[in-house]
């Protein structure tokens, strides 16, 4: 662990270094990205190797040491400075008097990058030595882990917004009819793998912390398990990641902005409606007053607003058909997408959706659609009555075999079905090897056949027979767990059965 | 997770901003990730199932060995899965077991731990918490609850070498004397025909094999019965031995219940007004006399749970119970106090036909009045202060 983590922040600030880097780099092209991200990388290095020396050694005192060490970076950037570019031309004592020399724009520009990732880094260190430890009392305090990840969520986002600048410039973003933009972007793709594995390191450090302090003993091979299954899940999930469709030809904002329109559109027609018939009668009463001979009319309504011209949307005059199917499908998904998560949050949030469901709007919409759904269920229902459907129906029905092949899924039984299906089990399997039940046989009689048979599954073939008696000769309630208890009975008792069988 | 909503639909909408496909790779990946690990957890305890293997009675100072087995039936692993089980003090300290583990698909795992039967009782193992989560930390920890089971620990049992209970009926002839009378429903062999005997007698089945008028012999008649009486009344100990007292007691009566059905072969019952922890409440407890070993079970499965309670003294459930007895019947009172409530109801069953003697359990020294009415009666008093003078009972 003293190993792989400090090798895991450095590749991470590696990934955020290089976008930030490219970013000034293109809005000061003097300046050189490996330079600033070299410093920023090798400032964390030398952070996530001697936090621990450091934080055992000065405690406290910790801050003046950082200020030493500043002092440091800056010096050992300049002369890397120097030893790339060389050496100004002049005499010594021009240059070396010139403060401008000395706080040059790339040298402080590489200092601030390497001061500010040197401090996060540092922050990160202090909360995986602070993982495990006992969570505090009072309103400020945030445990490591909710520390650690709020920083990879922050580094994330920030490393996709220079890495989104880096490849799409500021103006280019208001366009909203310019292509998007493919292909992998390493660094990103490098930062979240690496966060997660360290995330997931962190949770098994965290678990196994508090499994020590309850003094439970971990077995040896949780965690060359715990690296397999996350490697496993990580990968899943990348998988089917990467075969979700992302691409789209229609300009987002464009189709955003075309939806809205229809519907301003349709709106203005219906509110011009209401208004024209309000004033339709005030309009006659005044054609009365005045003794006009004209009748009163309906306005001259004026023209919608036009709705947007799909083809100026497309990026090609008119987009293939397939085209268009999969780029309303990708909309489709990240609609679908956004909506679970926001109904996850509300599910998990019992109190905020309260009282987002007080609103009053929202009070409405739910009747409204409530209101709807009845009206389509009514329609649905008395349609189904009519005479051709009926006749539809019967002769399906008729038309039907008398025993067609049914499919039981013991999985998709309710707990009382499977209770039931287990017992059958037993008698169809008993009735296979010699000693079945006799139709007279209560189940109570037919059990002492079966012990005498199974002698070894008794208990068990007891508890069967009551199973069985309780769910089919009662009304009690028959819980999935008593179905589960009842399906390990089962197996006990099949393992006895083919045991026999075997004997024999 | 903290911020993780947040942070997805940020991601979503820097995907959206800046027109980037492979963000939107990144934001399904997270998203991914959530919907799997809810899932994956969310399945993981419903195919988690757990048995408990042991011996469900035991006696006192017995060591009773418990073995779990854990098995994950279903196609998906279960990373990690921390049990916990809730143990009876009484027999375990500390009185939990905790384990984790990690379980593949189709894998099961056992765990192990040793019960010590120090005190009767009836106790309960569990129930069994198992937690489990994901290894991302995404979704929150889930836990759920298994079944508790009972273990009954029976009282300890002394070997009582020899008992001469009193007994008053005619047909209650122990082996060891001179019996007078036959039991027919009991048949030890055959004999030569004499002449005299009852052609009832004959057993065909033998004559016809052997040739020769051959008569059944019939076993002593063995119809003494013996009815435990044990006072469970707070008030029917001294107040500073109470609860040593009563378990004496009760360990009295256990030894009783034995020797009488498992060397004597006779019927024992069982009487008594206690607590039953099962129920909570008082109960009273009857069990007739029987001489079968499964009848010396449910004697002791009654003896091991019950407790002391505030209710009738041992007389009046004397003279409460006295109608279901048979005739000749040996009582013998078990208590702690022999008051003269007590000793009228044994001297009432005494002139109705019934043997009765007492056990006094550390009890203090009977007035010589009472003494001297309880030899008038013939009511025979043992004192016992300790398990081993149940050895030395006459």
């Amino acid at each position: 662990m003293n190993v792989l983590r400090p090798l895991g922040l450095t590749v991470m600030a590696a990934c955020v270094a290089l976008p930030i880097s490219q970013v000034i780099v293109s809005v000061a092209p003097g300046l050189h990205a490996w330079f600033l991200s070299a410093a920023c990388v090798l400032t964390v290095l030398e952070i996530s190797y001697t936090h621990r020396i450091i934080r055992g050694q000065f405690g406290v005192d910790i801050w003046r040491l950082r200020a030493i060490e500043a002092g440091v970076y800056f010096v050992v950037l300049k002369a890397t400075s120097v030893a790339i570019y060389g050496l100004p031309a002049g005499a010594l004592s021009n240059w070396l008097l010139d403060i401008r020399w000395w706080l040059d724009g790339e040298t402080l520009i590489a200092l601030v990058l390497a001061v500010a990732f040197a401090l996060a880094v540092d922050g990160a260190l202090q909360d995986f030595d602070r993982v495990g430890e006992a969570a505090e009392h009072g309103r400020d305090y945030i445990s490591s882990v909710d520390s650690l990840t709020g920083q990879f969520f922050t580094g994330g986002v920030v490393l996709m917004i220079f890495a989104g600048l880096a490849r799409v410039s500021l103006i280019e973003i208001l366009n909203t009819e310019r292509p998007p933009v493919t292909g992998l972007v390493g660094e990103v793709l490098v930062y979240f793998l690496v966060g997660l594995l360290l995330i997931s390191q962190v949770r098994l450090e965290l678990l196994a912390v508090r499994w020590q302090a309850q003094g439970v003993r971990t077995p040896p091979n949780l965690t060359p398990r715990w690296v397999r299954y996350t490697v496993a899940f990580i990968g899943l999930a990348g998988l089917v990641a990467f075969v979700l469709p992302t691409g789209y030809t229609l300009g987002t904002l464009g189709v955003l902005g075309g939806i809205l329109s229809y519907a301003l559109g349709v709106l203005w027609i219906i509110v011009f409606l209401l208004i024209s018939l309000m004033l339709l009668p005030i309009n006659w009463l005044a054609s009365l007053i005045r003794g006009s001979a004209v009748p009163p009319t309906l306005p001259a309504q004026p023209p919608p607003p036009p709705p947007p011209n799909i083809n100026n949307l497309a990026q090609h005059p008119l987009p293939p058909w397939l085209d268009t199917a999969r780029d309303i499908f990708v909309i489709l998904v990240i609609i679908a997408f956004v909506a679970y998560l926001v109904w996850n949050y509300l599910r998990d949030r019992p109190g905020l959706y309260g009282s987002l469901k007080a609103l009053a709007p929202l009070r409405a919409l739910r009747r409204f659609w409530a209101a709807l759904r009845h009206r389509v269920s009514g329609i649905v229902a008395s349609a189904r009555e009519t005479a051709p459907m009926v006749w539809l129906r019967d002769r399906l029905r008729r038309a039907a075999p008398a025993n067609p092949w049914s499919y039981f899924r013991l999985g998709a039984a309710t707990p009382r079905e499977q209770v039931l299906f287990y017992y059958l089990s037993l008698l169809r399997r008993a009735g296979q090897q010699g000693f079945g039940r006799r139709p007279p046989q209560s189940p109570r009689d037919y059990e002492p056949v079966l012990q005498e048979n199974l002698p070894d599954a008794a208990p068990e073939l007891q508890a069967m027979t009551s199973a069985f008696e309780e769910t089919r000769y009662s009304e009690h309630p028959v819980t999935p767990q008593q179905a589960k208890e009842t399906r390990a009975v089962w197996q006990r008792i099949r393992a006895a059965l083919n045991g026999k069988k075997r004997d024999a | 997770m903290r911020r993780f909503f947040p942070f997805l639909l940020f991601l979503f909408f820097i995907a959206l901003i800046l027109r980037i496909d492979f963000f939107f790779t990144i934001a399904y990946l997270f998203f991914l990730l959530f919907v799997l690990a809810r899932l994956w957890v969310g399945r993981g305890l419903q195919q988690v199932y757990f048995e408990r293997q042991f011996t469900p009675r035991a006696f006192s100072g017995d060591t009773v060995a418990v073995e779990v087995q854990v098995r994950n039936s279903g196609r998906l692993p279960v990373p990690w899965l921390h049990v916990h089980e809730s143990l009876p003090v009484e027999m375990i300290s500390p009185p939990f077991h905790s384990e984790v583990f990690s379980l593949g698909a189709g894998e099961h795992r056992f765990f192990r731990y040793d019960l010590h039967a120090r005190e009767r009782g009836v106790y309960t193992l569990g129930p069994l918490a198992a937690e489990t989560g994901d290894v991302l930390g995404l979704e929150p920890t889930r836990s759920t609850n298994f079944g508790s089971q009972q273990i009954v620990v029976y009282p300890r049992v002394m070997h009582l070498p020899r008992l001469r209970l009193p007994t008053r009926s005619p047909l209650a002839a122990l082996p060891a004397r001179m019996p007078l009378f036959e039991d027919p429903a009991r048949v030890s062999g055959v004999r030569d025909y004499e002449r005299g005997d009852s052609p009832r007698r004959i057993h065909w089945s033998a004559t016809a094999s052997a040739g020769r008028l051959l008569v059944k012999q019939y076993q002593p008649a063995v119809a003494r019965e013996t009815l435990l009486a044990l006072d469970l009344n707070l008030d029917g100990y001294e107040g500073r031995r109470r609860r040593e007292a009563s378990e004496l007691a009760i360990v009295a009566a256990a030894s009783l219940a034995n020797h009488i059905i498992v060397r004597e072969r006779l019927a024992v019952g069982l009487a008594a007004e206690a607590l039953d922890p099962l129920t909570h409440t008082r109960e009273r407890f009857f069990l007739a006399a029987r001489s079968e070993r499964a009848h010396l079970i449910s004697v002791l499965e009654v003896l091991a749970r019950v407790r002391l309670v505030p209710g009738l003294p041992l007389g009046a459930v004397l003279r409460r119970e006295r109608p279901r007895l048979a005739w000749g019947t040996t009582i013998v009172a078990i208590t702690g106090r022999a008051d003269e409530d007590l000793l009228d109801a044994l001297a009432a069953l005494r002139q109705g036909g019934f043997a009765v003697s007492m056990l006094l359990v550390q009890a203090p020294d009977l007035p010589l009045l009472t003494r001297e009415r309880a030899a008038l009666l013939g009511i025979s008093i043992w004192p016992i202060w300790r398990e081993q003078d149940l050895e030395h009972t006459p």
